[in-house]
């Protein structure tokens, strides 16, 4: 079996030693269209501009003022803009952070000062932190030392990847833990020789990777970098904060019963039809020895990882959360647990200016009255129900991620959501936990969320089985959320008004 | 004289069910005394898609990125592999002479190329249902194929 073209190869030149020709491949479409595919994005980009252009320049309607109308005209054009990515996100964020200023929205000072929020500071820490624990390989570790321990039979291991994908996505991004888990449950499945697209069992390991993934990562502050941020908005739109404890007390139920049906769909549904894992424990066992003895290095950044979360907990109100996030960082470089060249491969620098510009705009539009004014017009008239609004926009948020990046949902749900927040007397924790939330849990199609795509990828699996048991899923997840709200919340001193 | 023995190249760049292209082109290579190339490109693009949603919109860094393509990439080879040579080992065992190739590019560059190279008389390519609309907006690379390949190409619809 020849195997010609290797990646790293250069496409092929005609050259003297090169006797066969570039193939030529004519594109047969009618030419104005591939003049549209290829011009499509520039003609979108000057259309949405134009537009924007065309409606900022219109007097504001009645009940709304000069510097409402302008910043309403701005956020649809971000929205526009980070639903249909013909702009990378963190530059649709930081067009934000720019238009606000300059068409009088907000002061220049204030508007940048936005930018450098607590929250953003926080979600840089914990990218930092969690850069740290991958690049030393303490994440892989503590995945691989839970799967030995789960891995004794196939429901169990099925158990082991589901509550391994969970646990590790409440403490780093559910979406880091999911790049690292892949490579992990992909050699499981070759280690067990299941076939792809036809193995049962295969589907099952997959999807309770992204499913575990997914469901952990909404469970606190640093599954997701969403959270913070709408707690970020929230913060700069009312003064009011969600404390780090807070947010897992009033979310862990719903993660837990999730959890339990995720396990339950899994095990029905997707019966293994092998009978022992053992050479999957093997290979498991396999890596842990290969990785070796823990380091000093692995020790002390578990140390400051843990003393973190401590910290957290317990000082996170009287310190801040943000200061606690970023000291942690200066003391892991001080006793050089980790090195800038190194961290800088791991952390992704666009999501400062995503989530910077995000909270700016959420600030401009909850200041200069927009985000009451849409609540006014758009929402009040059918939300007869404060109850029933509020689980039609935790259902706009579980439904919305599916097609958008979870924060691009936030930043779009929640100013709107806090106006209407304030219209009908709804406590704006609520509305943030509604919006939030669910706009994590994005299981329905195979590019919702890097999980699933990365699922998908495995070819174990078809698009009708995550969309089939992702729909299902989703609809649980919001009745669980609607009990959450009618029966727990109120236990724990959260009302609804 | 010796009637030349017509070459025939099954092509396909995913791995997929392929039950229909399959019997066609061992149907064709039987009643001619042809020879069979089993020919699987791979697209290097295709792992793109799936590790442009970490970096885009999870904001994962560059390399962690790089590693998960990297493992998209080496896991597409392999299950290349496997499927190649599961067809390679039906069709010698009905007696026919099999030649296998995994390239990595773009499937109509490097079929063409291999035609080309090899002298191919016959390229069954299997085709999946795409609505027209689908079709005239996006192209088809089994259309592409079809005008484009220096040889009789026949498509099979697999579903």
């Amino acid at each position: 079996m020849e195997q010609s073209n290797s990646l790293a190869e250069a496409p092929e030149i005609i050259s003297e030693t090169n006797l066969t020709p570039l193939p030529l491949v004519v594109d047969v479409r009618p030419l104005p269209l591939v003049l549209l595919a290829k011009g499509y994005r520039y003609i979108a980009l000057g259309l949405l501009f134009a537009l924007f252009g065309l409606g900022i320049s219109q007097p504001p309607p009645q009940g709304l003022s000069v510097e409402g109308y302008k910043a309403l005209a701005v956020f649809l054009l971000c929205l526009s803009l980070w639903v249909s990515q013909l702009l990378p996100l963190s530059i649709t964020s930081l067009l934000a952070l720019v238009l606000v200023p300059l068409f009088g929205i907000m002061s220049t000072k204030e508007a940048y000062g936005l930018f450098g929020n607590e929250a953003v500071f926080f979600i840089l820490g914990v990218f930092i932190l969690a850069a740290a624990m991958m690049r030393s390989g303490l994440s892989t570790r503590v995945a691989l030392f839970f799967l030995e321990r789960f891995g004794s039979s196939p429901r169990k291991l099925i158990v082991g990847i589901l509550f391994t994908g969970a646990f590790l996505s409440f403490w780093m991004s559910e979406h880091a833990v999911a790049a690292m888990l892949f490579p992990i449950v992909l050699e499981i499945a070759h280690s067990l020789k299941l076939h792809p697209l036809k193995s049962r069992y295969g589907k099952a390991l997959f999807l309770s990777m992204a499913w575990g993934v997914i469901i952990g990562g909404v469970a606190t502050f640093l599954g997701g970098a969403r959270n913070p941020l709408a707690v970020g908005i929230l913060r700069e739109s009312t003064g009011i904060s969600i404390g780090f404890v807070e947010w897992i007390i009033a979310i862990f139920p719903e993660v837990l019963a999730l959890g339990l049906v995720a396990f339950f769909l899994l095990t029905r549904f997707f019966k293994p039809e092998i009978e022992s894992v053992d050479l999957a424990r093997e290979n498991i066992h396999k890596k842990i020895e290969a990785m070796g003895r823990a380091s000093l290095h692995e020790y002390g950044i578990a140390f400051i990882m843990l003393a973190t979360i401590v910290a957290w907990i317990f000082l996170g109100k009287q310190v801040g959360l943000a200061n606690i996030a970023i000291l942690s960082v200066v003391v892991l470089f001080a006793v050089q647990l980790v090195n800038w060249k190194d961290i800088e491969g791991y952390v992704n620098w666009g999501v400062i200016l995503m989530y910077g510009g995000a909270i700016a705009l959420g600030a401009a539009l909850a200041q200069s009255g927009a985000a009451n004014w849409i609540s006014d017009i758009a929402i009040k008239p059918w939300a007869s129900s404060v109850f029933l609004a509020m689980i039609a926009f935790a259902g706009l948020s579980i439904f919305l991620t599916e097609g958008i990046s979870n924060a691009a949902v936030v930043a779009i749900l929640m100013p709107v959501g806090l106006g209407l927040a304030d219209n009908l007397g709804i406590d704006p924790k609520v509305m943030t936990y509604a919006i939030a939330m669910p706009s994590g849990l994005a299981f329905l199609l195979p590019m919702g969320t890097p999980a699933n795509a990365l699922a998908y990828s495995s070819g174990f699996i078809r698009i009708k089985d995550v969309f089939m048991y992702g729909l299902l899923l989703n609809i649980i997840a919001l009745v669980l959320f609607a009990l959450m709200v009618k029966f727990y919340w109120p236990l724990i001193g959260l009302k609804v008004i | 004289m010796e009637v030349a023995k017509k070459k025939v190249m099954l092509v396909y760049a995913a791995a997929c069910h392929l039950d229909k292209a399959t019997e066609r082109a061992l149907e064709r290579v039987r009643s001619s005394g042809s020879s069979l190339t089993i020919l699987f490109v791979l697209d290097p693009k295709a792992a793109d898609a799936v590790t442009a949603t970490l970096s885009n919109s999870a904001f994962i860094g560059d390399k962690p990125t790089d590693d998960l393509k990297a493992t998209l990439l080496k896991d597409y080879r392999l299950r290349a592999e496997a499927q190649v040579e599961e067809l390679a080992v039906l069709a010698r065992s009905q007696g026919i002479d099999t030649m296998t190739y995994i390239r990595e590019g773009e499937i109509e560059k490097e079929s063409i190329s291999l035609v080309q190279e090899l002298g191919i008389d016959l390229l069954i390519v299997p085709r999946c249902k795409r609505t027209p609309l689908t079709e005239l907006v996006m192209g088809s690379a089994c259309n592409r194929l079809k005008i484009n390949a220096p040889c009789e190409v026949l498509m099979v619809d697999e579903n």
